[in-house]
């Protein structure tokens, strides 16, 4: 797994103790919020998830009964709090205010889009395998799925964004495109 | 393909930027929701309560469909009742016509910086537009986007904070803003390329252009 937390931190904050949990949040910040905004897309609602699925760990840390299984579990919070959000979202515009990482990673660019095309459980195992170098074993653990079904997902996810990707490299991205409104 | 896509997704995931943690927000957000529930109300007071509201709100001509709001962390939010119908545009005059189906008498952007083209429209029930402009000059690089939300007051009041949105529009909280009261209506500004003189210089242009109108 991707996420390295060290144990000590984790234990230290199972003690209930509000710093010893903001040091391990703080700690996994980075991470839950590259995931949350791996799914959800925008920058704002990834802040958003990210802090929600950190006020969750927050408040049920000392329920967890395995500190080993503070990454799934981790991945777990974040995810379902990502996915909620994306299915709460009816119709949501997001005014882009970061238009210099619209031009400057156009290639990344091109990768989200991609991304976009995907349904969610799709989306789901390729952000958990290539952006969190999760392995299908983990997770079929964190989305509690058969090993095998995230395997033929993550060859599905593949066999579609192949083309995509192909396409996009192909064609120049014209100018102003992707930004939807602002 | 596995291995392109692993490595456009390690250049994504570096590509993503980290904001700082919220130390603050969580410790607030999890004292609020360790706070003991307020107290419960009985479903016929509730709707009892609610009906007056809103009769209360109806004979005042208040009921809106849209309302604008700023967000906590500093974004601005438009919800609506309504659909949300944005296209391009090329013209003021495209401008000048949608905002004479609008619930309030609009005063339209003026004095902005030479060369700026109107290159997108939104329209929001009948109390909001937002106009996007591409903002000329080199100097501004990556920051040439503005954004303009012309609205009716009644769409900012607090009357109008519960309204069932079903259409939400969000700006980033990075995106740097400017709001006054122009006429009958209030503007706000998104851009982080317009400078602090050249925000001034359009609010008094629609200052002026009010001030005529009313003569």
């Amino acid at each position: 797994m991707r996420l390295e937390v060290r144990s000590q931190l984790v234990h230290a904050a199972k003690g209930g103790d509000p710093a010893d949990i903001e040091r391990l949040l703080e700690a996994v910040w980075p991470d839950a919020y590259r995931l949350a905004r791996a799914i959800v897309e925008q920058t704002q609602s990834a802040e958003d998830v990210a802090q929600e699925a950190c006020v969750i760990m927050f408040r049920n840390i000392a329920t967890l009964r395995n500190p080993d299984a503070f990454p799934t579990w981790f991945y777990r919070v974040v995810l379902r709090e990502a996915l909620k959000h994306k299915k709460a979202q009816m119709t949501s515009m997001m005014l882009s205010d970061n238009a210099a990482y619209y031009e400057d990673c156009s290639a990344s660019l091109d990768l989200w889009r991609a991304l976009a095309t995907l349904p969610e459980r799709l989306r789901t195992v390729i952000v958990l395998h290539y952006f969190e170098d999760l392995s299908s074993r983990e997770i079929g653990k964190i989305i509690r799925t058969p090993e095998a079904t995230v395997r033929f997902r993550l060859m599905t996810a593949r066999r579609r964004l192949h083309p995509l990707l192909q396409e996009r490299e192909s064609s120049p991205r014209s100018k102003g495109e992707g930004i939807y409104a602002l | 393909m596995h291995s392109d896509l692993s490595e456009r997704c390690r250049i994504a995931r570096e590509h993503i930027e980290i904001p700082p943690f919220p130390s603050f927000s969580i410790r607030a957000a999890v004292e609020r929701a360790t706070r003991p529930a307020p107290r419960r109300y009985s479903f016929g007071a509730v709707a009892l309560a609610g009906v007056s509201a809103i009769a209360i709100a109806a004979a005042a001509g208040v009921l809106q469909q849209t309302h604008v709001r700023f967000s906590p962390l500093g974004g601005l939010v438009v919800s609506s009742v309504d659909k949300m119908v944005s296209r391009p545009i090329h013209a003021n005059a495209e401008i000048r016509q949608a905002a004479e189906h609008l619930d309030f008498p609009a005063t339209l952007p003026e004095g902005l910086p030479d060369g700026t083209m109107p290159v997108r429209l939104l329209a929001v029930d009948k109390s909001l537009l937002v106009i996007t402009y591409d903002l000329p000059g080199v100097q501004r690089r990556s920051h040439h986007w503005l954004s303009i939300v012309i609205a009716n007051p009644t769409t900012m009041s607090a009357s109008t904070a519960s309204i069932a949105a079903r259409y939400r529009l969000r700006s980033g909280k990075n995106m740097s803003r400017a709001h006054w009261r122009v006429g009958r209506e209030d503007v706000i500004t998104l851009s982080n390329g317009l400078t602090l003189p050249e925000i001034a210089r359009i609010r008094h242009a629609m200052e002026q252009e009010a001030k005529e109108a009313t003569q």
